[in-house]
């Protein structure tokens, strides 16, 4: 039942949300989204594995509005309309990692999202961005190649620094 | 190659990321079935409006004699506008087009030189009245503010006339990132509204038509829609498309003007090839869809070839799935003994031109479905690191692999 996947699949998708977008309120409304794309076809979505479907709405959803935001990007010396007061944000290594995953090109980020926080195979990852085992490979390098030279992941190497760490959420 | 710690630590980050999850939302569900309802009640509404006025104007084009020449439902408009119709059905709040022409404003006060940083933008969560105010700073001129996609994406088209002279704007925008009145810029230096500006089309001379492409996400694959403008007089529309399906050379009835159309995955330009209007046929030579002036508006984004297929006697290195123009680099590359070489796919105008290093190494041509292979000459592979380059059309759309060709 449609019910039942909101209730108990909600908050892994929106950890998938947030890792793809950095932003716990995009990450809610890229799951809404995605679920009320979902809620009319629910009959016709396929019963083994429905959650891959709306993982898909929310890559598909993503990265349109992750390119428009590129396209529509204009490098600005003043704010126009501040959502939220200026301030140093906490530099701790949540945010670093936050920041430096902002920083990979889309395609990169989806396959280290899919790959390392769904903990999907590398195959499931090929077939669902429509790109070969290989490409999944080569971003996947590239991308760990990145976030290990900005040092994102220096605080992880002997496990979090906040809390414990938990499975892949999605999963 | 990500070593085993690399593996592990991302996962631990990943998952210490996003552990501290806010709340769920109350009443998510009731949430999702009331969008799901409205959308559904806007698709009959839309579809009963569009059924009520095609018909209403069907009898009033029956019933009423015009004026030899004189386009029908035109309106008055400033001269430095096109005396075209205004198609805004009420689908969009107002409140959300004025914050389109303030993306717009801030774009063009960004563009001049001497402003002096004299910028009037209001903080977030201003009023609709105080954000009106401003977008009407200039006259504004409008022709398009809709839903499309059963709601899920807005497309705007308007002219303003600012100081510097007439503009035209075609732009679009996720209706879940603009429909609640969020800000026009975000702090981010970004906007939810993609915008395409250019000097507006002269009225006395107008544009055969002003077309913007809409990359909607499916669950399958992205689908492109087409929004198309044309004078009034124009019933129908004649274009030709190719898609993943096939071409088709469809015959499109307007309303008043405005063609509203899914496309489906394209694998080139749409072009337009004739006009029906109330004088006859005007046949075009093939005008691609787009924004006059504006050569990007022109290109859509195409749907991906398939992936290579790599055979087992050879190792993968890299790989790019892309459209158009593409380098990269790879400062960890070290050549191993043996041949390299470039798979791939691509369909297109022009072929692949490639480069390693600097170096021309070839080119491969786009037959759709066939893959092709193209050996690197060693000469252009020297030391440690990789700079690799991809030269084509941007209507040429690829999947390349470079491999290795492992030794017997």
């Amino acid at each position: 039942l449609f019910e039942d996947f909101v209730a108990g699949r909600s908050q892994a998708l929106q950890r998938f949300g947030y890792a793809l977008t950095g932003d716990w309120a995009l990450a809610e409304d890229l799951l809404q989204t995605a679920l009320a794309r979902a809620y009319p076809r629910w009959s016709r979505v396929r019963k083994d594995d429905p959650e891959a479907y709306v993982r898909k709405i929310m890559l598909n959803t993503w990265s349109s509005w992750w390119r428009r935001r590129w396209r529509g990007e204009v490098p600005t010396a003043q704010l126009p309309e501040v959502t939220s007061p200026d301030g140093l944000a906490a530099v701790d290594s949540r945010e670093a990692l936050r920041r430096a995953l902002a920083k990979l090109p889309a395609g990169q980020r989806a396959v280290v999202v899919l790959r390392y926080h769904q903990d999907l195979s590398e195959a499931q990852v090929a077939g669902l961005l429509g790109i070969s085992i290989g490409t999944v490979k080569s971003q996947a390098a590239k991308a760990l190649a990145a976030l290990r030279d900005q040092e994102a992941l220096r605080s992880y190497r002997n496990g979090p620094v906040h809390g414990s760490a938990t499975a892949g959420g999605g999963s | 190659m990500a070593s085993v710690n690399d593996d592990l630590d991302i996962r631990a980050a990943l998952a210490d990321l996003t552990e501290d999850q806010p709340p769920a939302r109350p009443g998510r569900l009731a949430a999702i079935r009331r969008r799901a309802r409205i959308q559904r009640r806007r698709r009959i509404v839309a579809s009963a409006v569009a059924a009520v006025a095609a018909v209403a104007v069907a009898v009033s084009l029956a019933a009423l004699p015009r004026a030899a020449g004189q386009p029908p439902l035109a309106r008055h408009v400033p001269r430095w506008a096109l005396p075209w119709p205004d198609h805004r059905n009420g689908s969009v709040p107002k409140s959300v087009l004025d914050r389109a022409v303030l993306a717009w404003l801030y774009q063009y006060q960004m563009g001049l030189r001497d402003d002096g940083g004299n910028r009037t933008f209001p903080a977030a969560g201003s009023s609709d009245r105080r954000v009106a105010e401003l977008a009407g700073t200039y006259p504004i001129v409008w022709y398009v503010g809709q839903t499309i996609d059963h709601g899920s994406e807005v497309v705007v088209t308007f002219e303003a006339d600012p100081p510097t002279g007439p503009q035209l704007v075609v732009g679009q925008a996720a209706a879940a990132a603009v429909m609640h009145n969020q800000p026009a810029w975000s702090n981010r230096g970004g906007s939810p509204w993609n915008l395409l500006v250019g000097k507006a089309p002269n009225p006395r001379k107008p544009p055969v038509a002003i077309g913007q492409y809409v990359t909607v996400p499916a669950p399958v694959a992205a689908t492109n829609w087409v929004v198309l403008l044309t004078a009034p007089d124009v019933r129908s529309v004649h274009w030709f498309e190719a898609t993943t399906s096939g071409v088709r050379r469809p015959s499109v009835r307007t309303q008043d003007g405005l063609v509203v159309a899914d496309a489906g995955r394209l694998t080139s330009q749409v072009e337009l090839t004739g006009l029906s209007t109330g004088r006859g046929f005007v046949r075009l030579r093939d005008v691609p869809i787009g924004i006059p002036g504006q050569r990007g508006a022109a290109v859509p984004d195409l749907a991906s070839p398939p992936a290579p297929t790599v055979p087992g006697s050879l190792t993968f290195v890299a790989g790019w799935a892309a459209q158009g123009d593409q380098q990269d680099e790879d400062s960890s590359f070290a050549p191993g003994r043996g041949q390299y070489a470039f798979l791939a796919t691509c369909y297109g105008p022009q072929r692949l031109r490639l480069t390693v290093n600097g170096h021309a190494v070839g080119t491969i041509s786009c037959d759709g479905q066939q893959q092709q292979q193209l050996r690197v000459p060693r000469s252009a592979l020297h030391g440690h690191g990789i700079m690799f380059g991809i030269d084509t059309s941007e209507l040429t759309s690829w999947q390349v692999d470079f491999v290795h060709v492992q030794r017997p």
